[in-house]
This record gives C-alpha cells, sequence and structure tokens, in this order.
C-alpha cells in the first residue's frame, strides 16, 4: 500500500467514513504493521487537532460569499485559443492574397523583361480572368525568350 | 436522516422534523460566519421559508440535511453581498477564544486560517456541523471524492506544520 493510499484511508477512518468491511481492513493491517499503527496515531492527533481548532475558533469559517466552484469548461472553450489562431492564420493569408492581387493590379507593364538570362516579352491575353491568372508564363524555346500574358 | 421520512410523510411534516432536527446546527452555521444572533436568527427563517419552496427537490437529494446546509450557503451569500457588515452584539462571536494553553492550536489555527476558502469550508462543515462526506458533497454541489481531497489535503498540511513545530 503506498503512503498516500494509506493516509487517505487512515483520515477516512478517522472520520469513521469507511465502510464496515473496509475499516476491518485496515484495522487488521494496521495491527499487522507497526509502521501503519503509528501513522494511524499521528493522524488521529492531527483529526483531533483540527477539529479543537475549527470548533474553538469561528473566525476560521469563511464568512464571505462562498467561492465559486471550479467549472468543467466545455471542450468548446478549450478549444478557442486554437480556433483563434487559425482564424487569425486565415485572415493574414486572405490579406496577404488580397495586397498581392492588389499589387498586381495596380502594377504597370514593364517591358520587356530579364529572367534567367533570357529575355522576357509581356503580352496581353484576355483568356485568362480571374484573381489567380493575372499573369501566365511561358518559355518560347523558339525564341528563346519568356512570354508573360496579362489579364486586361 | 433518510430519505423514507419523505416518502411518506406530508410537506408540513417533513420540515417541521428537519426543522427540530437542524435548527441548532444552522443557527451555529449563521452565527459562525454573521457573528449575530439576529443575523442568524433571519437567516434560518429564510433558510426554511426556500426550503419549504423545494420541498421535491429535497426529497430527491441524496442528503436532506446536506441539501438543507446547501441553501443555508446561499442564503448566507446572498446576505453578504446585501452589505451588511456583520453584527456585534452582546452575544456574538468575535471573541470567544480564551488565550490558548496549547501552542499546536496556535499553529493549526495559522494553517487553517491560509488554507484557501473551499478547503476552510469543508473543514467547518465537517468539524463544527459534522456533516458527512455525502451531506458536504450535496451542500457544495460537488463530488463526495472532491470533498475528500480537500479534506485530505488540508489535513495533510496541517500535519506536516504540526509535526515541524
Amino acid at each position: 500500500m503506498s503512503p498516500e493510499t494509506l493516509r487517505a484511508l487512515l483520515v477516512d477512518r478517522e472520520l469513521g467514513e469507511l465502510a464496515p468491511d473496509i475499516a476491518e481492513l485496515v484495522d487488521a493491517y494496521l495491527e499487522a504493521v507497526p509502521a501503519a499503527r503509528a501513522e494511524a496515531d499521528a493522524m488521529a492527533r492531527t483529526v483531533n487537532t483540527a477539529r479543537e481548532t475549527v470548533r474553538r475558533f469561528p473566525d476560521l469559517a469563511p464568512a464571505s460569499e462562498p467561492v465559486a466552484e471550479p467549472q468543467v469548461i466545455p471542450i468548446v472553450y478549450w478549444l478557442a485559443p486554437w480556433l483563434a489562431r487559425a482564424a487569425a492564420l486565415i485572415a493574414v493569408a486572405a490579406l496577404a492574397g488580397w495586397l498581392g492581387y492588389r499589387t498586381g493590379h495596380t502594377t504597370g507593364p514593364s517591358g520587356p523583361m530579364q529572367a534567367g538570362g533570357a529575355t522576357a516579352t509581356r503580352v496581353v491575353d484576355s483568356r485568362f480572368k480571374g484573381l489567380w491568372t493575372q499573369y501566365q508564363v511561358a518559355y518560347d524555346s523558339r525564341r528563346g525568350a519568356f512570354i508573360v500574358a496579362t489579364q486586361q | 436522516m433518510s430519505g423514507g421520512m419523505f416518502e411518506t410523510a406530508q410537506p408540513a411534516a417533513d420540515v417541521e422534523q428537519l426543522y427540530r432536527e437542524s435548527r441548532e446546527a444552522l443557527t451555529a452555521y449563521f452565527l459562525r460566519r454573521h457573528r449575530s444572533t439576529h443575523a442568524a436568527e433571519d437567516l434560518l427563517h429564510e433558510t426554511f421559508l426556500q426550503l419549504m419552496r423545494r420541498v421535491d427537490r429535497c426529497r430527491a437529494a441524496s442528503s436532506p440535511r446536506g441539501y438543507l446546509f446547501g441553501i443555508a450557503r446561499h442564503v448566507s451569500a446572498d446576505a453578504w453581498r446585501h452589505a451588511k457588515p456583520p453584527g456585534e452584539d452582546e452575544t456574538s462571536l468575535a471573541s470567544v477564544a480564551a488565550p490558548q494553553p496549547d501552542p499546536r492550536l496556535a499553529v493549526a489555527r495559522e494553517t487553517i486560517a491560509g488554507l484557501p476558502p473551499l478547503q476552510r469550508e469543508v473543514l467547518d462543515l465537517r468539524f463544527q456541523h459534522d456533516l458527512s462526506y455525502a451531506e458536504i458533497a450535496e451542500a457544495l454541489g460537488v463530488p463526495v471524492g472532491t470533498v475528500r481531497s480537500r479534506l485530505h489535503n488540508a489535513l495533510e498540511l496541517l500535519r506536516e506544520r504540526l509535526e515541524q513545530e
């Protein structure tokens, strides 16, 4: 038997809260183990001291408003911080995407571009529409140049 | 007090018997918290008025006495919320304690005073009002295991402090 378990049983025994059959077992254990008997005597002294102290000093009673019992927090509230972080990430990603779109939308043609040693030519292609098709890049091997198609 | 009483008796008889059996204990409960005989009497009456409104719930409770103390606890809290300072009269308990010859009591008093309110409340209900674990659990609205662990933790700390002295 662990010391913590024994001490808990001794308190319950001292307060008369053990079921009769368990109290019998504990009593038998105390008879067989002198060290446990000493623990029981020490716990009895502690309980008696506590009882006498509480009865003698009424100011020890909690006189103010009862402290609210700790509430079991529903799992939704446990997840709230993580949901908040996820929402923040989505908001940042959406903002970055919108800023990228706005940047591309407001930036004017820059003429031929240099990319990887080959010339890039910007062309207008009305086939591409939508936020994610602002630019289309292709490599023309015949000309050895990148072709950048923009939405207009 | 058994639940059988509430299964067969008329509501008025139930309340009357519970009143007779619990009156002294509840008066002591309110006296310790409000330090005034008049306040204790008023709160005692209020407690039983509330009990009469909830006789069915009291019958359904695992411990009617514990349920009654639970009502008393809330009545006491309501009284404090209405910001009446503790009344002092010639019968108050403000200075009951005589100089204690036992140094263990001084250490115990200091230790218990430093405990969290929830533990002190359990100690008070157990050692002053002799409520069982089940009755305390009913009064506080917590599981019996919680009552047990609070009491054990409080007594464990008290024992450590006493052994240091």
